[in-house]
């Protein structure tokens, strides 16, 4: 809301500075910062137009001379409504305009400008770039524009939060200023009028009492349409208003005055002197002032003829029934809404108007008849209205304060320091409240109806708080009470994952969890999709982390960076049954290597490939590294994986690897020349894996034996199978096999090959003898030869 | 010759030839075969053991060792000389300018990092870390929270809704009515985590951020001790000279509430850091907390804007872009 500082000054005395100001509301709640402040701005003042002429080389350029009372200079102007003996604002050479525009002397179009005459947009006033800025005549001139227009034109930009309403007037915060300084508020005093007869007859049939517990109405005859006085366009320009005629402008300035919306009905087009108030049919249509035509349902409250609707209630009037030059008499309504009806009409309409806004939020339902006076005697005085009927005021369902008991010492727990009585019946005061003392430590209250939100007594506590100043409530702390906390964070274990991944090289990332329907399908998952996306690229939860690295991979390609490690840590989603309830989340550690592990360099000209090998590789040294145990892997199929593998730790399937699927990455049309190897882990089995303790394992302080064992086998079987055999034969003193070296050649036969086994053998308990590795030996020859039809190639 | 004469004979050859050439170790190999080789001269001098005589066979042996072992020795030592030379030649020879053999730089995610350093500073002061649903039902994310389904604070956050009314959540708050359901006050938890927003993306806002949310439920919590927790915290975050205001602010869940700002000396102007309150009693009523007995107060905070913050990073999509000439930085 943009509150314009000398339209406060019409309720209370502002000493601030428009910054000063801001502070001041800011530090009571009210988010605020200065919009238009002139004050600092240098080098512009009142000047008088001397004559203007045209630009001798641009049809649409004057050139003007223009005086500040000291020097004459001349000035190219492109604006249509600049006149001789007009006075203005006029920004001189040096001068810097808001927004660091610097006025400097320029050649336009070969006429030389010394200056600039000022728009209203231009200052910060107002968005009006129409034309420049025109002053009253009797403006003196070489006066500092600040002195001239910042009394009238300084305005701050407010953030009011929903549960305030009452703030959202000029005169709503007026009242929280005056109790914040101590300073004197005062309002307008707001008279009856009689009615002159009687022949303005309404009758209004309200009969949806729960959308529309009160409303007011009444009519008003002869008036004359024109322009409102010009304190009361100056006001309106300055909160950011434009002017419209005085009848329009009148309902407007209510509104930014007080808070509450009224409308005004040409009181010509309506065919009955009813006014009805119900919900709209199905499919009722209504077009509004806007010349929107809506599609209604029951949802939406509509004001009526008697019959067919004449505004959106609360929202916005009827384009048939609205105000126009040659209007003579008017209905005026002043009505308190249901915030909720209002609330979800707009939503439903997709309309928030000044008025929804308030209504939505809660108005004020006594305000309804002081803001009726306000209008009647507004009209009366700028409209040569008069009023011809009684104020008809409709009530059907009274909307009461609650009566809410403070308790001093609830208010001191909360506060956590003590607030003297004095200052808390200052408050309650200042905030509008009725109060009285049921005893030395208990008030109880009833406030103001302009205060919907204050529904018990954590709200007064809070109100009691907000004045007082949250600055004045003192620091402390109080960590006596510390408790038990032994679980104090169940996943802190993943953090040894991710600086063992990233001490090996890789780089972690976050994506984003919202993918495309298409990409978040790739795992073969049913994703979760959201009901109102951002866009169709962003609809769907992702089911897997690996489009968003292989997205990544992509990225990095294009900006440069062609060897990759990539990792992520996140949660992912799918649709495993119907509904909120079908909805499964698990946590996913994923990563993936691409390009080269090792760059040729000066000191080794061959360059290392990432593989599948280098992967697995990786996932060894960091499952031995966070786990101090090894890996196995088995060949099995996943639909984002070529080839792929689990990986099982301690006899449990923790996740997959092996080589993405290029399917992936054509599909996500991403351009990635060579493989990516990659991998995923579910987070909560590595999490009950690292929670088990490492225990000690002795060293042995015996030595150990080496042997090499050479095998000549079919081309087919695989060297990690005979691996596996070994590892299975349970002998306690085997510590290590390694495959090390695996040859073919034609002297070993047609498909054959054959892989050397470096063994290391040792005792826990005694220092191993040869004839005791060979017999260990021998019982590895004879398996492998049986199992595998190896030959021991010697 | 007496058997002596001629170990004495060897002895003085054996040191002329190895002070000849003390470093050529193609020499030195020569001498080891013609004095140390299977058929040397000391070798040869064994051979004629058999023509001593028996008494005196002894005696020859143990002088033969001797002169074996001795011959032995200076061999080894000076070919040991020969190899350090060697060595030193050839380190003479290298270009010590050539760059390192460089590793492949990894890093953790400022994100991860920022929330790291969040949970270690409550953890210092007895707060727990939980987790929750990123997708929860309206009551959950809302209407237990006190934000009614037809009030305007729910525009206070743009939701993303799946089937059935469930929410993407859009803040991590859901999370304390999870807590407050399961287990008696007092309870002290800070839930990170990832909420999401229904919000245009740009430089200053993504779809989804994180949240740290704290919750603190025990006998007297006041505004006061939730003024003391979050200075301690600002202080540790952002350094023991930091400029830190509460002011007024509405969130339904708490109330009084307040938006924390620090001050930014370099822009000259209040960041907001955090929202937190005293829990509203509503909310302990949702949950069958006696607000008689209980009282709490709850905090929440964007870990990207405090990760702008403290890295200076100005645009938010840095964070979901990955490019590893960012995330290496960290």
């Amino acid at each position: 809301m943009r509150l314009s500082i000398n339209w406060l000054r019409q309720y209370v005395d502002i000493k601030e500075t428009p910054q000063e100001l801001a502070d001041m509301l800011t530090m009571l709640g009210f988010e605020a910062e200065v919009a238009t402040d002139l004050s600092n701005l240098k080098n512009i003042v009142t000047a008088k137009v001397e004559s203007v002429e045209k630009h001798p080389n641009a049809d649409k350029l004057l050139v003007c001379q223009v005086t500040d009372g000291k020097e004459t200079v001349s000035v190219v102007c492109g604006a249509p409504n600049v006149e001789a003996g007009q006075k203005v604002v006029f920004a001189k050479v040096g001068a810097i305009l808001p927004g660091d525009f610097e006025i400097k002397k320029a050649k336009i179009r070969g006429e030389v400008s010394f200056g600039m005459i000022c728009a209203e947009d231009e200052l910060g006033i107002s968005e009006n770039h129409e034309g420049i800025m025109v002053l009253p005549e009797d403006t003196n001139i070489g006066i500092p524009i600040s002195d001239v227009l910042n009394e009238k034109y300084a305005a701050l930009e407010l953030d009011i939060t929903p549960n305030r309403p009452d703030a959202l007037s000029h005169y709503g915060i007026a009242r929280e200023i005056a109790l914040k300084t101590n300073r004197k508020l005062k309002f307008p005093e707001v008279k009856q009028i009689n009615p002159i007869g009687t022949k303005g007859k309404v009758t209004v049939n309200i009969s949806d009492p729960d959308g529309c517990p009160r409303y007011i109405a009444g009519v008003i005859d002869n008036i004359k349409i024109g322009e409102s006085p010009t304190w009361m366009k100056e006001l309106l320009k300055s909160a950011g208003q434009r002017c419209i005629n005085n009848v329009v402008d009148i309902s407007n300035f209510v509104l930014l005055e007080m808070g509450h919306p009224t409308h005004i009905f040409d009181y010509a087009q309506l065919p009955t002197d009813t006014i009805g108030v119900r919900r709209a049919t199905k499919g009722e249509k209504f077009v509004t002032l806007d010349e929107e035509q809506h599609t209604l349902d029951k949802h939406h409250l509509l004001i009526t003829d008697g019959k067919n609707p004449i505004a959106l209630a609360g929202i916005m009037g009827g384009l048939g029934s609205a105000v126009y030059d040659d209007t003579k008499k008017v209905l005026i309504e002043s009505a308190y809404f249901d915030p909720i009806t209002i609330r979800k009409g707009s939503k439903s309409l997709g309309m928030l108007t000044e008025s929804s806004r308030r209504f939505e939020r809660g108005a004020d339902p006594d305000g309804t008849v002081i803001a009726f006076w306000r209008i009647v005697s507004l009209l009366k005085e700028y409209a040569n209205g008069e009023l011809v009927s009684e104020m008809i005021d409709t009530y059907p369902k009274k909307i009461k304060s609650p009566k809410i008991q403070l308790r001093k010492s609830e208010l001191n727990i909360v506060a956590g320091c003590e607030i003297s009585d004095k200052f808390i019946a200052k408050a309650l005061t200042g905030l509008n409240i009725e109060w009285k003392n049921i005893n030395d430590s208990v008030w109880e209250c009833l406030p103001s109806s302009f205060r919907p939100d204050l529904e018990g007594e954590i709200d007064l506590i809070e109100e009691i708080i907000r004045v007082y100043g949250y600055d004045n409530v003192p620091v402390s702390t109080r960590y006596g009470s510390l408790f038990n906390y032994s679980n104090s964070d169940p996943k802190a274990n993943i953090s040894k994952v991710i600086n063992t991944l990233s001490g090996f090289g890789f780089n972690q990332c976050y994506n984003n969890s919202l993918l495309s329907k298409e990409e978040a399908k790739l795992s073969g998952e049913n994703p979760v999709k959201t009901i109102n996306p951002l866009s169709e690229n962003l609809s769907d939860m992702r089911t897997s982390l690996l489009p968003g690295l292989l997205t990544n991979i992509d990225f990095n390609i294009k900006n440069g960076n062609k060897n990759l490690q990539l990792f992520e840590i996140g949660q992912v989603h799918s649709q495993k049954g119907k509904g909120f309830k079908g909805i499964v989340e698990k946590s996913k550690i994923s990563g993936v290597v691409y390009g080269l592990s090792r760059k040729a360099d000066i000191h080794n000209e061959t360059p290392i490939s990432q593989s599948f090998f280098s992967l697995k590789g990786y996932l060894n040294s960091i499952i031995k590294r966070t786990l101090n145990t090894t890996t196995e892997y088995i060949e099995t199929n996943h639909i984002e994986f070529e080839k792929c593998f689990t990986i099982n730790v301690s006899g449990k399937n923790i996740g997959f690897m092996g080589i993405v699927d290029s399917g992936l990455m054509k599909s996500l049309k991403l351009d990635i020349e060579n493989e990516v190897f990659g991998f995923e882990i579910a987070v909560d089995l590595l999490l009950e894996l690292l929670t088990e303790p490492i225990l000690f394992k002795q060293i042995s302080k015996y030595p150990s034996i080496e042997r090499d064992l050479n095998f000549v086998i079919d081309e087919s079987i695989m060297a990690g199978d005979i691996l596996d055999k070994i590892q299975n034969m349970e002998i306690d003193q085997l510590k290590s096999i390694t495959p090390t070296n695996i040859f073919r050649h034609e002297s070993l036969g047609e498909n054959k090959k054959s892989v050397v086994y470096n063994l290391i053998f040792q005792d826990d308990a005694k220092t191993l003898e040869d004839k005791d590795v060979n017999s260990f030996i021998d019982e590895i020859i004879s398996i492998v030869k049986v199992k595998f039809n190896a030959k021991l190639r010697v | 010759m007496s058997l002596k004469d001629k170990i004495g004979a060897v002895r003085s050859n054996f040191r002329t030839a190895i002070e000849s050439f003390p470093t050529d170790s193609i020499k030195l190999d020569e001498l080891r075969i013609r004095f140390l080789g299977r058929k040397g001269e000391i070798a040869q001098l064994f051979n004629t053991m058999g023509s001593i005589p028996a008494d005196e066979r002894a005696n020859a042996g143990k002088l033969l060792n001797e002169l074996k072992i001795d011959l032995q020795s200076a061999f080894d030592s000076a070919i040991k000389n020969v190899d350090q030379n060697q060595r030193k030649k050839e380190s003479d020879s290298v270009d010590y300018s050539l760059p390192g053999i460089e590793l492949p730089i990894g890093s953790i995610h400022p994100i991860e990092q920022t929330l790291t350093e969040v949970k270690d500073i409550f953890k210092s002061i007895g707060f727990s870390i939980a987790y929750g649903p990123e997708i929860d039902d309206e009551y959950h994310n809302f209407e237990a929270l006190n934000i009614p389904k037809h009030h305007p604070a729910r525009d206070m956050q743009d939701t993303f809704f799946v089937e059935d009314n469930a929410v993407l959540r859009t803040h991590t708050s859901n999370v304390q009515i999870h807590l407050m359901e399961n287990e008696e006050p007092p309870i002290r938890y800070i839930v990170p985590g990832r909420v999401y927003r229904n919000e245009a993306i740009s430089y200053k806002s993504f779809c989804l951020f994180h949240q740290v949310e704290g919750l603190y439920v025990d006998k007297n919590v006041s505004f006061s001790e939730l003024k003391g927790t979050l200075d301690y915290f600002a202080r540790r975050m952002f350094g023991e000279d930091v400029k830190i205001r509460f002011r007024p602010s509405y969130f339904p869940f708490t109330e009084p509430s307040a938006e924390v700002d620090i001050w930014n000396s370099e822009r000259n102007q209040w960041m907001e850091i955090l929202g937190c309150g005293i829990v509203n009693p509503k909310v302990f009523k949702n949950v069958g907390y006696d607000s008689t007995i209980w009282h709490g107060y709850a905090f929440g905070m964007g870990i990207e804007r405090i990760a702008m913050l403290k890295y200076k990073i100005q645009d938010i999509r840095h964070f979901y872009r990955n490019d590893i000439r960012f995330l290496e930085q960290f």
